[in-house]
């Protein structure tokens, strides 16, 4: 565990993401520009939904990183809560706007899916609703982190919270198996395999291996603002020639922030 | 792909994508400038405030009696 913290290091992590970041960002330009290429150019047009299909391209990525996002805010709480490391406040807060932006997508885009394949907008429907909770609980979370002036404070009501909304994860997985909704039930992992054909697999594919990419250098780009933003926070308050111990002073996170 | 009746809903999809994606990216990068540059001017100002200080301890060691009252 000591060892681990000690790799996690925002000092280590952030000589880390000067090479991750761009080799991430290179990987995530190439797969993108080739899961578009496949997805209009090779994937054939379904033979009821015609061209609107494409849609599902970013749609099903957009659908799977909300939930991946919300699994990788849910180990940060508990890396918050349990082992108080020093990285896992920063890593949670950078999560939440990310989520927040790919659940957004996901919605507006099963939204302009909708509107021709099933005649609406919206319709409240076990799976749609219970992604719409998702957003509001990435919106909450963002909300959260920008009231509490305490990072610590923040940190650790953010992680309850985030702990608290994990229940909504399965909800949203199993709710085409456990109601009857007019979202589709699973159609790539599933029991028998997939049900697309290859053709129009692979783009799906490509694209949700683009977008993952996306999220990680994102993710990256973010946790280093979050480190600097302490670091910002810390000179600011050494600066001031504060003297007064603050609650969090000489704690994990107070001394892993040092610049 | 053209005579689709259904193409704005495509463009309009994918349209929001590129503005969705565009828009975190360009606000994690803008959010990085100004933490970079606040920092920097941070440590410039303490440095400042460091020669300061220094250059007064170097006046007050070369003339230990400025106002002359010894």
């Amino acid at each position: 565990m000591k060892s681990m913290l000690n790799f996690a290091s925002p000092t280590h992590f952030l000589r880390l993401a000067r090479v991750l970041i761009p080799v991430s960002a290179a990987l995530t330009a190439l797969l993108l520009g080739v899961g578009l290429y496949l997805a209009f150019f090779v994937a054939p047009p379904d033979y009821q939904q015609g061209e609107t299909f494409r849609i599902l391209y970013l749609h099903v990525p957009a659908a799977w990183l909300a939930m991946l996002i919300y699994c990788v805010m849910t180990s940060a709480a508990l890396g918050t809560l349990v082992w108080r490391h020093p990285l896992a406040d920063a890593a949670q807060k950078a999560a939440a706007p990310l989520g927040a932006g790919f659940t957004l997508l996901c919605l507006a885009t099963g939204s302009l899916w909708g509107k021709p394949m099933w005649g609406t907008w919206w319709v409240w429907d076990a799976r749609v609703t219970s992604v719409l909770v998702l957003f509001l609980i990435y919106l909450g979370l963002v909300a959260l982190w920008r009231t509490i002036e305490d990072p610590g404070k923040a940190a650790r009501a953010a992680a309850i919270f985030t702990l608290v909304g994990a229940v909504n994860i399965p909800i949203i997985k199993f709710s085409v198996d456990w109601w009857n909704t007019l979202h589709q039930p699973a159609s790539v992992f599933r029991l028998g395999g997939p049900a697309i054909a290859p053709s129009m697999l692979w783009p799906l594919v490509v694209m949700a291996l683009a977008f993952t990419l996306l999220f990680v250098t994102l993710y990256l780009m973010a946790i280093r603002n979050e480190i600097l933003r302490r670091r910002l926070r810390r000179l600011s308050i050494l600066a001031a020639g504060e003297q007064e111990p603050s609650p969090t002073r000489g704690s994990a996170w107070e001394v892993a922030y040092e610049p | 792909m053209s005579h689709d009746p259904h193409l704005g809903f495509v463009i309009a999809a994918y349209a929001l994508g590129f503005l969705i994606a565009a828009g975190m990216v360009g606000t994690i990068l803008a959010d990085y400038l100004n933490l970079k540059q606040a920092l920097a001017s941070l440590s410039l100002e303490t440095r400042q405030d460091s020669l300061k200080e220094l250059n007064r301890r170097d006046e007050t060691s070369q003339n230990p009696d400025p106002e002359g009252l010894a």
